[in-house]
């Protein structure tokens, strides 16, 4: 398998301000990665840097094998880029945007324009300052896919996107990967992460906190308990190790535990339960253990 | 090419009133200035004397001694309408710079296949176009204004080449600040401050008959007397205006090869 986005211990700083620091991480041809994290994680900072917009401190950042930054015009020739806010000259009509844009990538691309303006149901006639911010979008998703990339770097894609479009999104992503491109998917909707994604890297604070399947971080021992009781639950009895999220409403208690199952059984038995649920976390709910 | 002539069709209704503008300039303004002069044309030893050391004729840099002939009376008004030149070379170079940040469409623009290099230069091209067209209709303009008016064409040609190569300094100049400032709401305000500083610096290196301040006006790097008297451009002011436009030029350009885009906001 190829690989296609390489990075290694990549930094940018701003001065004293940190922007990511030692992240490092490859995608491999034809996967779908995700890059999750809140606010000010470095997702936006790293896929700056993938695009040249910004120049690492230090590290490397390689596209196809190549250096991002030195063949920063040959990578994009088989990149699309959804930022995750769309902006375009705003006295420009959309299908002179969508003209330009495959004149800058130097395709015919009408047909393929036609195509997915409408699939996107998008008014390619309107001048760019009259879209909504969700219109706007779609010239950016139409204007990423135009030239039919091999590798697409999407920021926050759907956000301004409603449910159906998002959908519509969702289906051409699914088709282009299906045809072999590879995908980095920045979201901090963890839902759309979970259904698009087969890995993912948490980030945190500019640094890569892990790199795991999907299946496996859905999967790890993090469970979801809930046990019903008859009395309360006294505040000391879960005040174990791996136990976090404690929280109670009627009769029903419920945590996330990680750690030894054995011993927590131990626990829970201890506390006469009228019934109990273990559940697979939401990936919400394992995001928030790396955020606390 | 794609950047270029997008870059191009973007300034063609500012180029259009920009050139009108400089046409309508000479071709008003000349008739009357001469007329003036030519009304006055028997007084002319005395007014000379008069204007011999005068502060404002030293200040604008024309030669009472040419004031009344017909190159000396477009001199006096190329010494105006320096400024103005100016101000459309700065507004041109520092919004096609500055501008794909306050649209934020830099993202946009520079994430496709083509070299930051590359689209330095298509836009220094496309600004230069629209200078070159400005300028050509500016020589028409003057052409005509000077028409059946006897002159040496060689005096003429050298008193119309400060238009373009004020124009092209400046244009330089306000590409670099560009690079230097990224975000500028309103260029023309900032190429109108630009423009007038130096202009104002180059009026007293006339008056002060200093070079030290004559070195920072581009202005006076090519002053009338010099022309009209068959001395040409100073060679020395040549060098320095080549070296200020190649300094700038690369300073400008690696700042924009190598600057981080800000963040869309």
């Amino acid at each position: 398998m190829t690989t296609v986005i390489d990075i290694d211990r990549l930094t940018k700083r701003y001065g004293t301000h940190r922007g990511i620091d030692d992240v490092s991480f490859a995608v491999e041809e034809s996967e779908i990665f995700g890059f999750i994290g809140p606010n000010g994680a470095g997702k936006s900072t790293t896929i700056r840097a993938l695009l040249a917009l910004i120049r690492p401190t230090s590290g490397t950042a390689r596209i196809f094998g190549r250096d991002c930054i030195r063949d920063a015009p040959e990578i994009a020739r088989h990149v699309g880029y959804i930022p995750s806010e769309t902006f375009f000259y705003d006295g420009m009509r959309v299908r002179d945007l969508l003209a330009y844009t495959a004149r800058l990538y130097g395709v015919d691309a009408s047909d393929r324009i036609a195509e997915l303006a409408s699939r996107m149901k998008l008014d390619t006639t309107r001048k760019i300052r009259d879209l909504s911010l969700g219109n706007k979008k779609k010239v950016g998703i139409v204007a990423a896919l135009l030239h039919s990339p091999r590798l697409l770097i999407l920021d926050e894609p759907t956000s301004g996107l409603d449910p159906l479009m998002q959908r519509t999104l969702f289906e051409i992503l699914d088709e282009e990967n299906n045809r072999g491109v590879t995908i980095l998917f920045s979201s901090h909707v963890l839902s759309e992460v979970q259904a698009m994604c087969d890995r993912v890297a948490i980030l945190k604070e500019g640094r890569v906190l892990e790199i795991q399947s999907i299946d496996d971080l859905r999967k790890r021992s993090f469970k979801h308990v809930r046990v019903r009781t008859t009395t309360p639950i006294p505040e000391h009895a879960l005040n174990i190790e791996g136990v976090s999220d404690l929280s109670h409403a009627d009769a029903w208690t419920s945590f996330i535990y990680h750690g030894d199952f054995t011993r927590m059984f131990d626990v829970v038995h201890g506390l006469h339960p009228e019934d109990v649920l273990i559940s697979e976390p939401s990936l919400d709910e394992i995001f928030l253990h790396y955020y606390q | 090419m794609t950047v270029f002539l997008s870059e191009l069709r973007q300034y063609r209704r500012s180029l259009v009133a920009w050139a009108v503008g400089f046409a309508i300039a000479i071709l008003f303004l000349y008739p009357v200035f001469e007329s003036i002069i030519a009304g006055n044309a028997d007084d002319r030893a005395e007014l000379e004397a008069l204007l011999e050391g005068n502060p404002t004729t030293q200040a604008l840099g024309v030669d009472p001694q040419y004031f009344f002939t017909s190159l000396g009376v477009y001199a006096l008004l190329i010494a105006f309408l320096l400024l103005p030149a100016a101000v459309q070379g700065a507004g041109i170079g520092l919004g096609i710079i500055t501008k794909e940040n306050v649209q934020n469409t830099a993202d946009f623009l520079l994430t496709k296949p083509i070299s930051r290099a590359g689209v330095y230069l298509s836009k220094g091209a496309a600004a230069m176009v629209a200078l070159f067209v400005t300028s050509t209709v500016f020589l028409a303009a003057s052409l005509v204004a000077l028409i059946g008016n006897d002159f040496a064409i060689d005096h003429f040609v050298l008193l119309f080449l400060v238009f373009p190569l004020v124009q092209l300094f400046f244009l330089v100049l306000g590409m670099t600040i560009g690079t230097l400032v990224s975000r500028l709401s309103a260029p023309l305000p900032v190429a109108l401050g630009i423009a007038f500083v130096l202009y104002v610096v180059g009026m007293f290196a006339s008056v002060a008959q200093s070079n030290a301040a004559r070195a920072f006006s581009p202005y006076k790097y090519f002053p009338s007397g010099d022309v009209l008297s068959g001395q040409g451009y100073a060679p020395l002011f040549v060098i320095l205006y080549v070296g200020w436009l190649a300094a700038l030029g690369v300073i400008g350009f690696f700042i924009f090869v190598r600057k981080d885009v800000p963040t869309a906001r």
